[in-house]
């Protein structure tokens, strides 16, 4: 209607988001316009028109009016078009464009001189990596992604203008999509820039000061500074650094909320102080998520997304101005249903649109972390918008895991305890028992992560009691007097394969009884 | 093992003999209670899941543990869980909540994957689940700007893999230890009928 009256041109974006239902309400209104315009065509005297038949009000109209429509046909939580509607518009195909010639210009305004040469080497490598590494949804090689990967090309440009642009370009790249290669794609990625920048040596700017912080931000929380576990951190702090939004994937069990506890931690050590608010978008419901309106008194509700939103944007409490970083983490599966709204929020708009028609922006300091498992329902529309950080389940292992447990034990019994079970980790769980283990039939599924904690649960407990039952604590404190290390050693060893019999064995269903040989040969009894 | 006392007066069907199974797991049980560590029974039909949990939570002093069952069903949403859960616990102070001081609660969720799947595969009650054990925080789901923090409470859980969804994410199972419970061996089961 507004449209119509002053003339203006509309641009519907994402238009079959829209329920069909409210699509046909929709149709309805743009043939009345289109009837008025190509009646004022031949009269043009008459520059009112009935909007709707209900209603008998006249309009004014303007010639200049024009409806634009953009969308992505066939997607998840998408409608298809009604005939009538897509009737009234002229369908026009949309193809990729040509990257290597927006690339070209890109590189140029970034400051590189050669940006002829670089930007074919660019394409041809993304081509590549879409061609000859495994299919996974969470890779990305479109016109998105190169952006960002330019931008920060040219921040690495400036930052030292005298260093040569293709070895600017190839550290860029590398930096940039290595935290989302999974570990089989390694090989073949890094053999692709290799062969594409011959002669340049494989170096990646490491921020060394920052890689130390977080190693003691890490050695604070009571974990192994590994360095696999640091430079996740690392990656997802240089991630953060040039996108608002990014995802950290990986399987459950594999580190990923330990390793955005950590940067947070490691910042606000910096003197960053760094605030996070945590939600599982599909533990509430989607108006639950973003408000809604009540339908019949026009009340509009706020939900918790819009108001964590609000109140960071606006630095309300508990936010304050002195907070550097801001960061909301949407812990939980991804669907089109939640997260398509969001598309404004992760793209360069930056803005929350809620069904209020209040536009909330974000503003420099907050962050979009979302937390996952897998990307099987997200839209390719989706993937595009942030940055990635793929955590493998190589990448950390349950050994850090294990080692922070064993601090515990460092001060128990002289620390024979934690040789013990240094001593029984390789033992019994040498990488080859579990790796047989994980392909026995299990009655559901489980993880290393979820046995091992099992494991150290149940000896901690049996810890515990040795030292509290007072039957048991005579007996230990008798072998103690008698200075008999060797029996000492034998509880604990005891402790650990019983625990380890339940939390690895007790899941198993058809197997058990060549679990319990294969555990029963390892123990020696 | 604790020796069967047949003199017990009740309900017939409430009766429960003790195995070597049973007191097995109880001692398991016990053993994750003081850790406050969830555990998963996943198993078929009739193989005493639920039995062996009520059993253990019987015969747990009420002074220090508060014990609440919750039965899933496919009509179980994250709202239905939210209610139940809130149920028990009292405000404490500000936006914390848990169960009278100095007591642990413990919820009991029986079939725990029967919870309709929505169309991408997730069900809501496991993931208010997960935010629970995860950060210890749910949203109030009336005044959805006010967050609650709740302390001192655990779950357990136990499932049958041959109906519902089958499998529950393992990003929720992966929080609990799993045992696998068989079907008793036709020794046992003379034992307890006979």
């Amino acid at each position: 209607m507004g449209l119509a009256q002053t003339g203006a041109w509309g641009c519907f974006d994402e238009f079959n988001r829209i329920s069909i239902e409210v699509l046909s309400v929709v149709s309805t209104q743009v043939k009345y316009v289109l009837d008025a315009v190509r009646e004022m065509k031949i009269n043009p005297a008459k520059n009112t028109f009935i909007f709707q038949a209900d209603q008998d009000e006249e309009i004014s109209l303007k010639i200049t009016v024009g409806f634009f429509i953009t969308m992505n046909p066939g997607y998840a939580g998408r409608t298809e078009l009604p005939e009538n509607l897509k009737a009234l518009f002229r369908s026009c195909a949309m193809v990729v464009p040509d990257i290597v010639l927006i690339c070209e210009n890109m590189l140029m305004s970034e400051g590189f001189s050669t940006a002829k040469d670089l930007s074919k080497k660019f394409m041809t490598l993304y081509n590549l990596s879409k061609s000859l590494l495994s299919s996974q949804i969470h890779y990305d090689w479109g016109l998105r992604a190169v952006k960002s990967v330019l931008r920060q090309a040219g921040g690495l440009k400036r930052a030292e203008p005298d260093v040569p642009e293709d070895y600017i370009l190839r550290r860029g790249l590398k930096d940039f999509n290595w935290p989302k290669i999974i570990v089989d794609d390694r090989s073949i990625f890094a053999g692709l820039i290799g062969d594409l920048f011959p002669g340049i040596p494989d170096e990646s700017k490491i921020d060394l000061d920052f890689q130390a912080k977080a190693r003691v931000a890490t050695k604070e929380e009571g974990l192994q500074a590994e360095d696999g576990f640091v430079l996740k951190v690392v990656q997802t702090a240089e991630i953060l650094q040039v996108r608002h939004c990014m995802f950290i994937i990986g399987n459950p069990g594999c580190a990923k909320s330990t390793i955005w506890k950590v940067l947070a931690k490691t910042l606000t050590n910096d003197g960053h102080t760094t605030v996070t608010d945590i939600i599982d978008p599909k533990a509430v419901t989607a108006d639950e998520l973003y408000g809604c309106m009540n339908p019949k008194t026009k009340e509009w509700k706020d939900g918790v997304l819009s108001v964590i939103m609000r109140d960071m944007n606006k630095n309300n409490p508990p936010y304050k101005p002195s907070h550097k970083y801001k960061w909301i983490i949407l812990d939980g599966d991804v669907d089109p249903e939640w997260i398509e709204s969001l598309n404004t929020v992760m793209d360069d708009n930056k803005v929350l649109t809620l069904v209020s028609q209040e536009r909330i922006p974000m503003t420099p300091e907050m962050r979009l972390i979302l937390e996952i498992s897998h990307l099987k329902n997200a839209t390719p529309a989706t993937v595009s918008r942030g940055g990635v950080l793929y955590v493998n389940d190589s990448d950390i292992g349950c050994r850090p895991y294990f080692d922070s447990w064993l601090m515990k034990y460092k001060k128990i019994e002289n620390g024979l305890p934690e040789n013990v079970f240094t001593l029984a980790f390789t033992h019994y769980l040498a990488d080859s028992f579990t790796d047989d283990l994980r392909h026995k039939s299990h009655i559901t599924p489980t993880c290393d992560m979820q046995c091992i904690q099992s494991l150290t649960c149940i000896v901690d407990q049996l810890d515990w009691q040795l030292h509290n039952n007072k039957q048991q604590y005579e007996q230990l404190k008798k072998l103690r007097e008698e200075n008999n290390e060797e029996a000492i050693k034998l509880i604990y060893e005891g402790f650990f394969v019983f625990a380890g019999m339940w939390a690895y064995g007790a899941s198993l269903d058809e197997d058990k009884i060549q679990f319990s040989n294969a555990w029963k040969s390892l123990s020696g009894k | 093992m604790q020796g069967f006392n047949s003199d017990y007066e009740g309900l017939f069907s409430n009766l429960v003999v003790p195995t070597a199974e049973t007191t097995r797991q109880s001692f398991l049980l016990d053993t994750h209670v003081a850790k406050k560590k969830g555990m998963l029974y996943v198993g078929a039909a009739g193989t005493g899941k639920t039995t062996i949990v009520n059993n253990y939570f019987a015969t747990l002093d009420k002074e220090k543990t508060i014990f609440a069952s919750i039965n899933f069903n496919s009509y179980t949403d994250s709202k239905a869980m939210q209610v139940v859960i809130e149920s028990q616990v009292d405000k404490r102070s500000g936006v914390i909540f848990g169960p009278p001081l100095g007591k642990v609660l413990i919820y009991f969720m029986d079939d725990l994957n029967m919870p309709y799947l929505d169309k991408y595969g997730t069900q809501s009650p496991i993931c208010l689940v997960r935010q629970i054990i995860d950060y210890g925080l749910v949203y109030d789901r009336d005044h959805l700007e006010e967050k609650k923090k709740l302390l001192d409470i655990m779950f357990s859980a136990c499932m049958n893999p041959k109906s519902g969804s089958f499998i529950v994410d393992l990003r929720l199972t992966r929080h609990f230890t799993l045992v696998a419970c068989l079907t008793a061996e036709k020794e046992i089961l003379s034992t307890i009928y006979f």
